[in-house]
Protein backbone atom coordinates (compact mmCIF):
# COMPACT_ATOMS: atom_id res chain seq x y z
CA UNK A 1 0.00 0.00 0.00
CA UNK A 2 3.12 2.50 0.65
CA UNK A 3 4.07 1.97 -2.74
CA UNK A 4 1.15 2.47 -4.18
CA UNK A 5 0.78 6.07 -2.52
CA UNK A 6 4.10 6.97 -2.91
CA UNK A 7 3.57 6.05 -7.03
CA UNK A 8 0.67 8.25 -6.99
CA UNK A 9 1.77 10.96 -5.19
CA UNK A 10 4.91 10.66 -7.62
CA UNK A 11 2.31 10.98 -10.46
CA UNK A 12 0.58 14.25 -9.29
CA UNK A 13 4.37 15.83 -8.56
CA UNK A 14 4.63 15.15 -12.10
CA UNK A 15 1.73 16.76 -13.40
CA UNK A 16 1.69 19.39 -11.06
CA UNK A 17 5.35 20.19 -12.38
CA UNK A 18 4.32 20.13 -15.74
CA UNK A 19 1.33 22.80 -15.02
CA UNK A 20 4.05 24.91 -13.31
CA UNK A 21 6.16 24.31 -16.36
CA UNK A 22 3.51 25.60 -19.07
CA UNK A 23 2.81 28.62 -16.33
CA UNK A 24 6.37 29.58 -16.26
CA UNK A 25 7.14 29.04 -20.25
CA UNK A 26 4.26 31.10 -21.04
CA UNK A 27 4.98 33.58 -18.60
CA UNK A 28 8.24 33.81 -20.15
CA UNK A 29 7.26 33.90 -24.03
CA UNK A 30 4.90 36.78 -22.85
CA UNK A 31 7.48 38.76 -21.19
CA UNK A 32 9.99 38.33 -24.25
CA UNK A 33 7.38 38.83 -26.77
CA UNK A 34 6.35 42.22 -24.95
CA UNK A 35 9.89 43.31 -25.19
CA UNK A 36 10.65 42.37 -28.72
CA UNK A 37 7.06 44.36 -29.52
CA UNK A 38 8.34 47.21 -27.57
CA UNK A 39 11.20 46.95 -29.92
CA UNK A 40 9.31 46.62 -32.79
CA UNK A 41 7.05 49.93 -31.89
CA UNK A 42 10.30 52.29 -31.08
CA UNK A 43 12.00 51.05 -34.31
CA UNK A 44 8.93 51.82 -35.50
CA UNK A 45 9.34 55.55 -34.35
CA UNK A 46 12.76 55.57 -35.22
CA UNK A 47 13.58 55.67 -31.70
CA UNK A 48 16.80 53.11 -32.25
CA UNK A 49 18.88 53.58 -29.13
CA UNK A 50 15.52 52.33 -27.00
CA UNK A 51 14.60 49.58 -29.60
CA UNK A 52 18.35 48.66 -29.20
CA UNK A 53 17.84 48.19 -25.20
CA UNK A 54 14.44 46.41 -25.63
CA UNK A 55 16.27 43.75 -27.87
CA UNK A 56 19.26 43.34 -25.31
CA UNK A 57 16.70 43.08 -22.73
CA UNK A 58 15.25 40.62 -24.42
CA UNK A 59 18.42 38.50 -25.04
CA UNK A 60 19.45 38.84 -21.76
CA UNK A 61 15.94 37.57 -20.13
CA UNK A 62 16.29 34.49 -22.60
CA UNK A 63 19.94 33.72 -21.76
CA UNK A 64 19.12 34.45 -17.69
CA UNK A 65 16.90 31.39 -17.62
CA UNK A 66 19.04 29.40 -20.34
CA UNK A 67 19.75 26.44 -17.71
CA UNK A 68 16.12 25.93 -17.31
CA UNK A 69 15.28 25.84 -20.79
CA UNK A 70 17.82 23.52 -21.79
CA UNK A 71 16.25 20.83 -19.38
CA UNK A 72 12.79 21.33 -20.80
CA UNK A 73 13.27 21.98 -24.60
CA UNK A 74 15.11 20.78 -27.25
CA UNK A 75 18.47 22.26 -28.20
CA UNK A 76 17.14 22.98 -31.75
CA UNK A 77 14.08 25.07 -30.67
CA UNK A 78 16.42 27.34 -28.09
CA UNK A 79 19.01 27.86 -30.75
CA UNK A 80 16.14 28.60 -33.15
CA UNK A 81 14.93 31.80 -30.56
CA UNK A 82 18.45 33.16 -29.91
CA UNK A 83 19.11 32.99 -33.61
CA UNK A 84 15.93 35.13 -34.09
CA UNK A 85 16.86 37.26 -31.00
CA UNK A 86 20.22 38.06 -32.63
CA UNK A 87 18.94 38.88 -35.68
CA UNK A 88 16.31 41.13 -34.26
CA UNK A 89 19.54 42.96 -32.43
CA UNK A 90 21.56 43.08 -35.53
CA UNK A 91 18.78 44.51 -37.73
CA UNK A 92 18.12 47.49 -34.94
CA UNK A 93 21.46 48.00 -34.65
CA UNK A 94 21.60 48.31 -38.59
CA UNK A 95 18.86 50.80 -38.47
CA UNK A 96 17.15 48.92 -40.96
CA UNK A 97 13.19 49.43 -40.97
CA UNK A 98 12.30 47.12 -42.96
CA UNK A 99 14.53 44.36 -42.34
CA UNK A 100 13.78 45.26 -38.14
CA UNK A 101 10.27 44.49 -38.51
CA UNK A 102 10.69 41.02 -40.65
CA UNK A 103 13.23 40.17 -37.84
CA UNK A 104 10.52 41.31 -35.20
CA UNK A 105 8.28 38.83 -36.81
CA UNK A 106 10.41 35.89 -36.87
CA UNK A 107 11.53 36.29 -33.27
CA UNK A 108 7.82 36.23 -32.34
CA UNK A 109 6.83 33.22 -34.45
CA UNK A 110 9.52 31.02 -32.46
CA UNK A 111 8.20 32.53 -29.20
CA UNK A 112 5.02 31.57 -29.85
CA UNK A 113 5.81 28.03 -31.28
CA UNK A 114 7.69 27.46 -28.02
CA UNK A 115 4.84 28.34 -25.97
CA UNK A 116 2.57 26.44 -27.72
CA UNK A 117 4.89 23.74 -27.69
CA UNK A 118 3.94 22.98 -23.95
CA UNK A 119 0.78 23.60 -24.12
CA UNK A 120 -1.27 20.37 -23.34
CA UNK A 121 -4.11 20.78 -26.02
CA UNK A 122 -5.54 18.68 -28.59
CA UNK A 123 -3.52 19.71 -31.66
CA UNK A 124 0.02 19.23 -29.38
CA UNK A 125 -1.25 15.79 -27.45
CA UNK A 126 -2.21 14.39 -31.19
CA UNK B 1 30.16 11.57 -26.79
CA UNK B 2 31.20 12.27 -22.99
CA UNK B 3 27.22 13.94 -23.41
CA UNK B 4 26.04 10.37 -24.87
CA UNK B 5 28.41 8.28 -22.21
CA UNK B 6 26.67 10.42 -19.51
CA UNK B 7 22.90 9.95 -20.27
CA UNK B 8 23.47 6.23 -21.06
CA UNK B 9 24.17 5.62 -17.65
CA UNK B 10 21.72 8.03 -15.97
CA UNK B 11 19.02 6.05 -18.22
CA UNK B 12 20.78 3.24 -17.55
CA UNK B 13 20.32 3.18 -13.98
CA UNK B 14 16.43 4.61 -14.56
CA UNK B 15 15.71 1.07 -16.13
CA UNK B 16 17.13 -0.82 -13.86
CA UNK B 17 15.67 0.77 -10.70
CA UNK B 18 12.28 1.14 -12.27
CA UNK B 19 12.40 -3.06 -13.04
CA UNK B 20 13.27 -3.42 -9.57
CA UNK B 21 10.32 -1.30 -8.43
CA UNK B 22 8.12 -3.31 -10.51
CA UNK B 23 9.13 -6.35 -9.20
CA UNK B 24 12.04 -8.34 -11.86
CA UNK B 25 10.26 -11.58 -13.21
CA UNK B 26 11.44 -13.43 -16.38
CA UNK B 27 10.34 -11.80 -19.88
CA UNK B 28 7.96 -14.62 -20.41
CA UNK B 29 6.37 -14.66 -17.38
CA UNK B 30 4.87 -11.34 -17.26
CA UNK B 31 1.30 -9.94 -17.05
CA UNK B 32 0.49 -7.77 -19.90
CA UNK B 33 0.31 -4.37 -18.70
CA UNK B 34 4.30 -5.73 -17.08
CA UNK B 35 5.21 -6.25 -20.98
CA UNK B 36 3.59 -2.93 -22.30
CA UNK B 37 5.71 -1.20 -19.79
CA UNK B 38 9.16 -3.19 -19.97
CA UNK B 39 8.50 -2.71 -24.31
CA UNK B 40 7.72 1.24 -24.28
CA UNK B 41 10.49 1.39 -21.18
CA UNK B 42 13.09 -0.31 -24.35
CA UNK B 43 11.58 1.94 -26.75
CA UNK B 44 11.53 5.25 -25.02
CA UNK B 45 14.85 5.46 -24.00
CA UNK B 46 16.40 4.86 -27.32
CA UNK B 47 15.30 8.73 -28.34
CA UNK B 48 17.56 10.30 -25.85
CA UNK B 49 19.93 8.30 -25.83
CA UNK B 50 20.11 8.81 -29.73
CA UNK B 51 19.81 12.19 -29.68
CA UNK B 52 21.77 14.53 -27.50
CA UNK B 53 19.50 17.70 -28.66
CA UNK B 54 16.43 16.15 -26.76
CA UNK B 55 15.88 16.92 -23.10
CA UNK B 56 17.03 14.19 -20.98
CA UNK B 57 13.46 14.42 -19.71
CA UNK B 58 11.58 13.61 -22.84
CA UNK B 59 13.18 9.85 -21.66
CA UNK B 60 13.00 10.03 -17.72
CA UNK B 61 9.91 11.48 -17.16
CA UNK B 62 8.23 9.00 -19.24
CA UNK B 63 9.81 5.80 -17.69
CA UNK B 64 9.05 7.85 -14.41
CA UNK B 65 5.61 8.05 -15.31
CA UNK B 66 5.08 3.86 -16.64
CA UNK B 67 6.79 3.03 -13.33
CA UNK B 68 4.07 4.48 -11.53
CA UNK B 69 1.00 3.80 -13.21
CA UNK B 70 2.49 -0.05 -13.24
CA UNK B 71 2.73 0.19 -9.70
CA UNK B 72 -0.57 1.55 -9.20
CA UNK B 73 -2.19 -0.81 -11.21
CA UNK B 74 -0.39 -3.88 -9.59
CA UNK B 75 -1.45 -2.80 -6.41
CA UNK B 76 -4.96 -2.30 -7.30
CA UNK B 77 -4.78 -5.66 -9.12
CA UNK B 78 -4.16 -7.17 -5.66
CA UNK B 79 -7.13 -5.27 -4.08
CA UNK B 80 -9.59 -5.72 -6.65
CA UNK B 81 -10.30 -9.21 -8.34
CA UNK B 82 -12.82 -7.08 -10.69
CA UNK B 83 -9.90 -5.20 -11.89
CA UNK B 84 -7.25 -7.84 -11.79
CA UNK B 85 -9.44 -10.11 -14.42
CA UNK B 86 -10.05 -7.02 -16.13
CA UNK B 87 -6.27 -6.35 -16.86
CA UNK B 88 -4.82 -9.83 -16.51
CA UNK B 89 -8.05 -11.63 -18.11
CA UNK B 90 -8.77 -15.13 -16.39
CA UNK B 91 -6.58 -18.71 -17.12
CA UNK B 92 -8.58 -21.28 -19.92
CA UNK B 93 -8.99 -24.61 -19.47
CA UNK B 94 -7.45 -25.88 -22.88
CA UNK B 95 -7.62 -29.86 -22.13
CA UNK B 96 -10.26 -30.83 -19.47
CA UNK B 97 -9.74 -35.01 -18.88
CA UNK B 98 -7.91 -36.06 -22.02
CA UNK B 99 -10.15 -34.28 -24.10
CA UNK B 100 -8.76 -30.74 -26.09
CA UNK B 101 -11.95 -27.68 -25.91
CA UNK B 102 -11.37 -26.65 -29.40
CA UNK B 103 -13.42 -23.37 -28.34
CA UNK B 104 -11.21 -22.54 -26.02
CA UNK B 105 -8.23 -22.46 -28.26
CA UNK B 106 -9.84 -21.00 -30.70
CA UNK B 107 -11.13 -18.01 -28.16
CA UNK B 108 -7.23 -17.96 -26.56
CA UNK B 109 -6.10 -18.23 -30.55
CA UNK B 110 -4.17 -21.22 -29.10
CA UNK B 111 -2.75 -23.02 -32.51
CA UNK B 112 -2.67 -26.71 -31.77
CA UNK B 113 1.45 -26.50 -32.83
CA UNK B 114 1.59 -24.43 -29.86
CA UNK B 115 -0.60 -26.90 -27.93
CA UNK B 116 2.04 -29.63 -28.76
CA UNK B 117 5.03 -27.34 -28.27
CA UNK B 118 3.80 -27.03 -24.49
CA UNK B 119 3.22 -30.37 -23.91
CA UNK B 120 6.55 -31.56 -25.23
CA UNK B 121 8.29 -29.11 -23.17
CA UNK B 122 6.76 -30.48 -20.36
CA UNK B 123 7.17 -34.09 -21.07
CA UNK B 124 4.05 -35.28 -22.02
CA UNK B 125 3.76 -37.44 -25.25
CA UNK B 126 -0.03 -38.72 -25.02
CA UNK B 127 -2.36 -36.00 -24.52
CA UNK B 128 -4.64 -38.66 -23.16
CA UNK B 129 -2.59 -38.63 -20.19
CA UNK B 130 -3.35 -35.13 -19.09
CA UNK B 131 -6.43 -34.32 -16.87
CA UNK B 132 -6.35 -30.70 -17.07
CA UNK B 133 -3.98 -28.06 -19.36
CA UNK B 134 -4.26 -24.56 -18.15
CA UNK B 135 -3.78 -21.15 -20.45
CA UNK B 136 -2.70 -18.69 -17.62
CA UNK B 137 -2.96 -15.37 -17.95
CA UNK B 138 1.32 -14.98 -18.76
CA UNK B 139 0.63 -16.92 -21.79
CA UNK B 140 2.35 -20.27 -19.85
CA UNK B 141 0.22 -23.66 -20.12
CA UNK B 142 0.22 -25.49 -17.06
CA UNK B 143 -0.53 -29.17 -17.18
CA UNK B 144 -1.63 -31.70 -15.03
CA UNK B 145 -1.69 -35.15 -15.27
CA UNK B 146 -3.87 -37.70 -13.72
CA UNK B 147 -2.58 -38.90 -10.85
CA UNK B 148 -1.90 -42.37 -12.67
CA UNK B 149 0.57 -40.74 -14.61
CA UNK B 150 2.17 -38.75 -12.26
CA UNK B 151 5.46 -39.67 -11.28
CA UNK B 152 5.19 -42.21 -7.79
CA UNK B 153 6.30 -39.62 -4.95
CA UNK B 154 8.26 -41.73 -1.62
CA UNK B 155 4.91 -41.12 0.44
CA UNK B 156 2.70 -43.15 -2.02
CA UNK B 157 5.22 -45.93 -1.65
CA UNK B 158 5.47 -45.84 1.95
CA UNK B 159 8.80 -44.41 1.83
CA UNK B 160 10.62 -42.81 4.72
CA UNK B 161 12.84 -40.87 3.22
CA UNK B 162 14.88 -38.00 5.31
CA UNK B 163 13.84 -34.49 4.14
CA UNK B 164 16.33 -32.16 2.28
CA UNK B 165 17.46 -29.04 4.63
CA UNK B 166 17.66 -25.10 2.40
CA UNK B 167 21.34 -25.23 1.18
CA UNK B 168 23.05 -21.78 1.56
CA UNK B 169 26.15 -20.41 0.14
CA UNK B 170 28.49 -19.57 2.87
CA UNK B 171 31.48 -18.82 0.30
CA UNK B 172 30.82 -17.21 -2.98
CA UNK B 173 34.36 -16.19 -5.25
CA UNK B 174 36.77 -16.20 -1.72
CA UNK B 175 34.56 -13.90 0.18
CA UNK B 176 32.67 -15.47 2.94
CA UNK B 177 28.89 -14.55 3.65
CA UNK B 178 28.89 -14.12 7.56
CA UNK B 179 25.42 -13.40 7.33
CA UNK B 180 24.35 -17.02 5.77
CA UNK B 181 26.94 -18.57 8.47
CA UNK B 182 24.40 -17.12 10.96
CA UNK B 183 21.58 -18.21 9.19
CA UNK B 184 22.94 -22.10 9.53
CA UNK B 185 23.56 -21.42 13.04
CA UNK B 186 27.33 -21.92 12.33
CA UNK B 187 30.78 -19.51 13.13
CA UNK B 188 34.10 -19.26 11.18
CA UNK B 189 35.57 -21.79 13.53
CA UNK B 190 33.02 -24.05 11.96
CA UNK B 191 34.22 -22.58 8.27
CA UNK B 192 37.65 -22.77 9.10
CA UNK B 193 37.40 -26.59 10.24
CA UNK B 194 35.58 -27.88 7.43
CA UNK B 195 37.94 -25.95 4.76
CA UNK B 196 40.92 -27.97 6.13
CA UNK B 197 38.96 -31.40 6.11
CA UNK B 198 39.30 -30.75 2.50
CA UNK B 199 42.78 -29.50 2.67
CA UNK B 200 41.87 -25.72 2.29
CA UNK B 201 43.98 -23.06 4.40
CA UNK B 202 41.86 -20.49 3.29
CA UNK B 203 38.55 -19.10 2.62
CA UNK B 204 40.20 -17.02 -0.67
CA UNK B 205 40.97 -20.20 -2.53
CA UNK B 206 37.24 -21.42 -2.23
CA UNK B 207 35.05 -20.43 -5.40
CA UNK B 208 31.78 -21.63 -4.20
CA UNK B 209 30.88 -23.24 -0.74
CA UNK B 210 27.11 -24.66 -0.25
CA UNK B 211 26.22 -25.83 3.34
CA UNK B 212 23.46 -27.23 4.86
CA UNK B 213 21.91 -27.47 8.41
CA UNK B 214 22.48 -31.22 8.21
CA UNK B 215 26.36 -30.48 7.74
CA UNK B 216 26.01 -31.37 4.14
CA UNK B 217 28.49 -29.41 2.04
CA UNK B 218 29.21 -28.47 -1.21
CA UNK B 219 33.30 -26.86 -2.29
CA UNK B 220 34.60 -26.10 -5.61
CA UNK B 221 38.20 -24.66 -5.25
CA UNK B 222 39.01 -21.83 -7.43
CA UNK B 223 40.91 -22.91 -10.82
CA UNK B 224 43.92 -21.49 -10.86
CA UNK B 225 44.58 -22.78 -7.43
Amino acid sequence: MKKELIAGIFLIVILIISIVNIWYISSLTDELISLVEAAEEQALEENWGNSAESSESAIELWKKNNVYLSIVLPNETIDNVTEALHELQKEIKAENANSALWAVQAAITQLENVASMEQANIESIF
Amino acid sequence: MAITFIRTLIIFVTIIVSMRLMGKRQLGELEPSELVVAVLISDITSHPLENNGSPLLYGLIPILTLLCCEILISGLTVKSIRFRKFICGTPSIIIEKGVIDQSEMKKNRFTVDELMEELRKNGVMDISTVKHAILETDGSLSILPYASEAPVTPKQMSLNVDDYEYPVIVISDGRVLKQNLHVLGKDEKWLNKQLLTKGIKDSKQVYIMVADKKNSIYLASKENN
